[in-house]
């Protein structure tokens, strides 16, 4: 069977095959311990971190943006293009679509534009009125209906003939033709200008979008290489003959790229929430089959990170599947597909969130000697407007035509006719999120690199810093040393790394240490969930309090810890840091370990209660909002898990 | 792609088309159209290259016989309006014409300034000294720190903090290990060559900016930033060098033409305006209700 390190391990063979056995005598002369001593210092560095190779700073950066160059996003208006986008992220002002001059409160460290393979380049070729497309009568048709001004018709005429999969062939940009070559190439060109090791990573990236039925089974997939390998292919599409809508198909076409270039790619999936049930699946929505090893290793394989929160909805858990966690109803998205034409019902749940994906991964691994859902977690804007701008105060929303207006909030989103009465509005958007990446240098390979390992956290938008490790010998005063990331990696594996079977009585034991944003919130808590699989095959989960703002006390009876407080003033958008604390650092371990169960923890840190982007904007536009409208948020970082895994 | 737009909205004939609605609405209105009868239109040759090479640059290709026909059609009935709607003086306070006759004024200004050629290396080299401090590198600096939570340390954070730097800076400072000191903190306690504006980003505004003026060599704060308060000792402040021009050609070739542009505007516009005698009326009276 093959695994990804084929062509390493085959390089390998090669290389060494290359030499003849005697070649390992020695012609550097015979070792001399004392000299060899030498080079190996027996004090540590004065520096904590010289030497070492771990990761002392988090990149923050969206690995998931569209621009122009989607097909839907030109449909809603947005004129920015991936060149305009790396711009803006790099911490540039510039003019939004909307003709609003906007600009970021600090740059990002890193962006992935991820635009929909499907169609790609397809508006700016409408734009461009080119021979192609005046000479398909769909084509004219929408050209002259958006050059004489009913570009919104257009726009919403487009985005249904290609949801029903009519797409006139002539025009639609697809692999091979030249305005797909030439929009893939732009692509590729604006991350190659605007990369920047050491400063600026600019990832070349796409999102095969596939949305059969208007189930959302969307991936983003990113490239580790430059120019020179990207080039040599084209993206993978979802329509067929020479796309495809099942994941595993997108597998193959990764791992045909990484053999034909050596080159290497990861895919993010998002959006479960949407997906009515199809996105962590125990019976795979293509076959009605149970899935079987081979999913599991390709899904292992390929997809080592899942957007846990973004702007259509956040995607941790559903108050459904933990009711007993009182902070699960958050930015929740559960009425139906990404287009409304199925509604939700409660069992589908289950195959759509991230905490109950971690579980039943954990009951496949039993199962298959797989886990394919062993995923870390990354939060990003799944923006469509170019614009990576997902704080509450400076929100430009998901689509052009929803960027800073007064009417925004309670236009509607998304509805659908076979569902009248069903319509998500335009607040139940969520200014959400970023991606937060330990990495060891600001560049395309360590970036990488620290997602492959799963050393990565999602924010719902502000920047606060989560360290998490485990480890067996973590003791109370690991939490009161200077660097706790010095000791983290001493004793421990960070985010997205595993134990394996206990040492003898021993429990598993943990550092996290979480730091506010230094422009945002205080800290109301820091938490870890935990997930295990019993005795019987039953999986549970269980959130614990860890570390605290104040000198609250948890309920004697329920164990709950007192809320935090809140200080929004709601009708003028601000609220104070007088609660809360700046930096939470603990060490903890877990009261109810069974050595023979395997589980997941993964840490969630809440911050206190902020003004939501909807509050900013009735106070910017001097509007009421209806009463449903949410007007505070809680913002919250989810870390990758640590797996513990017992011996065989 | 939005150059395309670009160039849509700076099209005449968009313009034109869009006062022609007006006109249009309004002369409906109007029982009577003002100007003269009798007057000619002559569709000049050059008149009808100008409208194919507009049909072959928007469509890729020459216009048919019939879509000439309309086109020419098109540009009579255009003509006719934009008499009539200037004998009525349409034209006149109607801020989108004015603004747009500036525009073109200033386009052809621009063009002129254009004329000169672009700026040769001698200008370029020159430019660069005269606004080095735009195009100077950040200032980098290392430094090490030792934080105090506040949260810790109370009311006392400012006397511990000086406490801990009065050992530093005493004779003996130079032995004290300086990791056992201080609180526990989640960004690095040493940066090397981090640049002014990313230390800003890491600790705030007030942080970023105290650092910047601190002496190099010996411990000193305590320095107040996002998270609490901090004693810092700079080894290095390494300020922006003056790049030269190779570095950044390209931005000084753009800021060049552009101030060029704006001079030759200036000039022209001092010129033109010294041709007329202005005079500014007192503004009237504010309406202002009685105070008691």
């Amino acid at each position: 069977m093959k695994t990804k390190n084929t062509p390493i391990a085959l390089g390998l063979a090669l290389g060494l095959a290359g030499y003849s056995l005697p070649a390992f005598a020695q012609d550097s002369g015979e070792p001399d311990k004392a000299a060899i001593e030498k080079s190996f210092p027996s004090k540590p560095p004065y520096s904590p971190y010289a030497g070492r190779p771990f990761p002392a700073r988090v990149y923050w950066g969206d690995t998931h943006l569209h621009t122009s160059y989607s097909m839907d996003a030109g449909a809603f208006g947005a004129r920015l293009g991936p060149k305009d986008a790396y711009v803006f992220a790099k911490g540039n002002e510039i003019t939004a679509s909307s003709g609003q001059r906007v600009k970021l409160s600090r740059p990002l460290d890193f962006l992935v534009v991820a635009d929909h393979s499907d169609g790609m380049g397809f508006f700016p070729m409408l734009l461009s009125g080119s021979q192609d497309v005046l000479n398909d009568p769909q084509g004219k048709k929408w050209y002259e209906m958006i050059q004489s001004g009913k570009g919104a018709d257009a726009a919403l005429d487009i985005v249904i003939t290609f949801g029903k999969g009519q797409m006139p062939k002539a025009i639609f940009p697809l692999p091979g033709t030249a305005p797909y070559r030439n929009a893939w190439a732009e692509t590729i060109k604006a991350a190659e200008e605007a990369n920047d090791p050491g400063r600026f990573t600019a990832f070349i990236g796409f999102e095969w979008t596939s949305n059969t039925g208007g189930n959302n089974l969307h991936r983003n997939v990113i490239f580790r290489d430059n120019a020179s390998k990207a080039s040599l292919v084209e993206p993978y599409t979802t329509i067929k003959p020479l796309g495809s809508d099942n994941p595993r198909d997108l597998w193959k076409w990764m791992q045909t790229y990484e053999d034909k270039t050596n080159g290497r790619v990861l895919a993010i999936a998002h959006n479960g929430n949407l997906s009515n049930g199809r996105m962590f699946p125990l019976i795979e929505s293509f076959t009605g089959k149970p899935i079987e090893r081979e999913y599991a290793e390709r899904r292992e394989q390929w997809e080592r990170l899942y957007e846990a929160t973004q702007i259509k909805g956040d995607g941790e858990t559903h108050p459904f599947l933990s009711p007993n966690d009182e902070f699960a109803n958050f930015e929740r998205w559960d009425k139906g597909n990404l287009d409304l034409s199925e509604l939700k019902k409660p069992e589908m749940l289950e195959f759509e969130y991230a905490r109950a994906a971690l579980r039943n991964g954990l009951k496949l691994e039993k199962e298959l000697g797989v886990n394919p859902y062993k995923f870390g977690m990354v939060g990003s804007t799944d923006s469509h407007t170019g614009l990576a701008a997902v704080e509450e105060d400076n929100f430009f929303g998901k689509t052009s035509s929803a960027e800073p207006s007064a009417g925004r909030a309670e236009h509607p989103f998304v509805k659908n006719p076979a569902n009248p009465g069903v319509v998500i509005m335009g607040w139940e958007t969520s200014a959400s999120g970023y991606a937060g990446v330990w990495a060891t240098d600001n560049t395309r390979e360590a970036l990488w690199d620290a997602m492959q390992r799963k050393e990565t956290y999602a924010t719902t938008g502000p920047r606060m810093i989560v360290r998490f490790f485990a480890g067996w010998d973590f003791v109370t005063t690991d939490a009161n040393t200077r660097s706790p990331a010095v000791v983290g990696y001493q004793k421990g594996v960070p985010m997205g790394g595993d134990l394996q079977q206990a040492p003898g009585g021993k429990s598993p034991t943990f550092l996290v240490a979480a730091l506010k944003d230094p422009i945002g919130a205080n800290l109301d808590r820091v938490q870890i969930i935990k997930g295990w699989l019993d005795g019987k095959g039953e999986t549970h989960e269980k959130v614990y309090d860890v570390a605290w703002s104040g000198d609250r006390k948890p309920d004697a009876k329920t164990g709950k810890l007192p809320a935090v407080g809140n200080t929004v003033d709601v009708p003028n958008a601000t609220w104070t840091n007088t609660i809360g604390a700046t930096e939470l650092i603990k060490v903890w371990k877990d009261p109810e370990f069974d050595a023979a169960q395997s589980s997941f923890y993964y840490v969630r840190v809440l911050e206190i209660p902020t003004p939501r982007w909807t509050a900013y904007d009735a106070k910017y536009f001097g509007i009421k909002m209806p009463p449903e409208v949410t007007m505070t948020v809680q913002e919250r970082a989810y870390t990758s898990p640590i797996w513990y895994t017992p011996a065989k | 792609m939005r150059a395309t737009l670009r160039k849509l909205i700076r099209e005449p004939l968009f313009h034109f088309l869009l006062l022609g609605v007006v006109i249009f609405f309004i002369a409906g209105r109007s029982r009577s159209i003002g100007g003269t009868s009798g007057e000619k239109i002559v569709v000049t040759q050059s008149h009808i290259e100008t409208i194919v090479v507009g049909f072959s640059r928007t469509w890729m290709r020459p216009p048919t016989q019939e879509e000439m026909q309309g086109l020419v059609d098109d540009y009579i009935r255009e003509e006719v309006l934009y008499r009539e709607a200037k004998a009525m003086g349409l034209d006149q306070d109607d801020i989108i014409v004015r603004r747009r006759m500036r525009q073109k004024f200033e386009f052809l200004s621009e063009d002129l300034a254009a004329r000169s050629g672009p700026p040769n290396e001698q200008e370029l080299e020159a430019y660069l000294r005269q606004y080095a401090d735009k195009y100077r590198e950040e200032p980098r600096l290392t430094f090490e720190h030792i934080f105090f939570n506040r949260e810790k340390h109370g009311k006392s954070a400012e006397a511990d903090a000086k406490a801990v730097l009065a050992r530093l800076t005493g004779k003996k400072g130079a032995a004290i290990d300086v990791e056992k000191l201080g609180d526990a903190f989640l960004l690095p306690f040493r940066f090397e060559k981090i640049s002014a504006d990313e230390t800003t980003r890491l600790f705030g505004e007030n942080f970023g900016k105290q650092l910047v003026s601190v002496e190099t060599g010996n411990w000193a704060g305590p320095l107040e930033s996002n998270y609490g308060l901090h004693l810092v000792r700079v080894d290095e402040y390494l300020p922006g060098a003056a790049p030269q021009l190779a570095d950044v050609r390209e931005a000084v070739f753009r800021d060049l033409l552009s101030e060029r542009r704006k001079q030759e505007l200036d000039a022209q516009y001092a010129k033109l305006r010294a041709r007329y005698m202005i005079v500014v009326e007192p503004p009237p009276a504010p309406k202002v209700a009685e105070t008691h």
